[in-house]
């Protein structure tokens, strides 16, 4: 199970998080969604061990994360993909963009131009491999982002906002092989989204954030109506 | 003055400067891009320390060497005075800031996202470095370039540690200065001429790479 346990995060006077907690099981998907500066990219900051929470903690398999030693985070951060809101690209082909960051976490060559290979064909960027990444549309740099987290095989995927830049029928796409992957892996996935129509297609529980609270928490199928009144 | 000798002063000039800034940016390019990646109590006045040290006047250092190396100092066993190593020495250290404060300055400017990314890959800080350096490679660049610029322009610290000797350690400011006191203002002439073309040279070279690596960023 992976847990955040009454996370407190404040910058300067204002809370941005006020003691929100959240569970999340394998093979599930939890999505978080609520307005524009409601603290989701932060939480999952705090998720992806990117910022420590000013209070709480985070606690994966039933092992606490010790946010003061950075070996202890680092071996904790391996089991981690995260995708950022506007993802970043390197100066790179689209296929170094995905094959590199195996290759610099010592995943054995053949295995990494599988992986790299696998995900470029699932997510419909092979015909672009040799392109510059910065050449992309915002739409395929997300897409690419994508691929270079689900790569990395994690045992907890993060995804901030990532259909947020694609068509309605790419989106789709995301989201099943989202759903399909979490289960195949039985890893944890959380994904902070914008779209009703995301949250309802993929969430295994959505959790409801608001001026930094959690406001409603909704385990199993849930309501169309109930997901409409928070976005 | 002699073609010979002035050829062997330019040649002078661009292998003490050439080497004191490549070592100053193998050193400064990986120092000043840890420090922009590292979170530490210190940063601040480590940051301003580097950016304070990026303008020393090149006569103070120069003298500073020279009271070191000088045979009474406490380096004064290693036997450079006066000799192309202690120029090398002289400009290195004089460069070293430069770079360091440019390489800082290109990795801090990146975006946000890119290094929390790039953290979040749970590298050692080793390939963060060689990551975060490529993507702000054209900035760290523009520090060589001004590393370069500063080193083949100075003449403070060389004169000093260097002494001036005629085919030894004469190069292109240091000879500059010599004819200007001794009243030859051809010579002086000459020498700026081919002092600016070593500079133009260096310049059309560093640009050129900066538009090769370039190619392709954002």
């Amino acid at each position: 199970m992976l847990k955040a346990v009454n996370i407190v995060k404040s910058l300067g006077e204002t809370k941005i998080l006020d003691n929100v907690s959240l569970v999340a099981h394998r093979g599930e998907i939890v999505v978080i969604v609520g307005p524009n500066g409601a603290g989701k990219t932060t939480l999952l900051k705090i998720l992806a061990l990117l910022t420590p929470p000013d209070e709480g903690h985070i606690d994966i398999d039933g092992s606490l994360v010790d946010f003061s030693n950075e070996e202890d985070k680092r071996r904790m951060q391996e089991k981690i993909a995260y995708l950022p809101q506007k993802p970043p690209v390197f100066t790179a082909s689209v296929y170094t963009n995905i094959y590199l960051p195996l290759r610099l976490r010592g995943i054995e060559s053949g295995e990494a131009r599988r992986r790299t290979e696998h995900w470029l064909t699932t997510l419909r960027l092979s015909e672009h491999a040799k392109k510059n990444a910065h050449k992309l549309s915002g739409g395929q740099k997300q897409l690419l982002a994508l691929a270079r987290a689900l790569a990395l095989d994690p045992e907890i995927l993060l995804l901030d906002e990532p259909t947020s830049s694609l068509a309605p029928s790419t989106a789709e796409l995301v989201q099943d092989i989202l759903k399909s992957y979490a289960r195949e892996k039985n890893c944890y996935a959380i994904v902070v989204s914008h779209s009703t129509a995301e949250a309802k297609r993929i969430a295994d529980t959505l959790y409801v954030l608001v001026s930094g609270k959690i406001e409603a928490t909704y385990p199993g199928n849930i309501p169309k109506t109930e997901v409409h009144k928070w976005i | 003055m002699e073609v010979s000798e002035l050829l062997q002063i330019t040649l002078l000039t661009i292998r003490v400067s050439g080497t004191a800034v490549s070592l100053s940016s193998i050193v400064g390019i990986w120092l000043g891009s840890y420090i922009a990646i590292r979170e530490f109590k210190l940063k601040k006045l480590v940051v301003t320390l580097v950016n304070t040290f990026m303008g020393t006047p090149p006569v103070l250092l120069g003298l500073v060497l020279y009271l070191l190396l000088s045979r009474s100092g406490p380096l004064g066993f290693l036997g450079v005075l006066f000799t192309p190593a202690a120029m090398i020495l002289a400009q290195f250290l004089l460069t070293l800031p430069i770079v360091t404060g440019l390489s800082t300055s290109a990795v801090e400017s990146l975006p946000r996202e890119l290094k929390e990314y790039v953290d979040s890959l749970a590298l050692p800080d080793f390939y963060k470095v060689l990551l975060l350096v490529n993507e702000a490679r054209i900035g760290i660049l523009s520090g060589v370039l001004a590393a370069l610029s500063r080193a083949v322009s100075e003449v403070g610290a060389v004169i000093i540690v260097g002494g001036n000797i005629r085919y030894y350690t004469r190069v292109l400011t240091t000879a500059i200065v010599f004819y200007t006191s001794s009243g030859d203002f051809d010579t002086v002439l000459e020498l700026g001429l081919v002092l600016t073309v070593v500079y133009f040279a260096i310049n059309t070279a560093v640009l050129l790479l900066r538009y090769k690596v370039g190619e392709g960023s954002a």
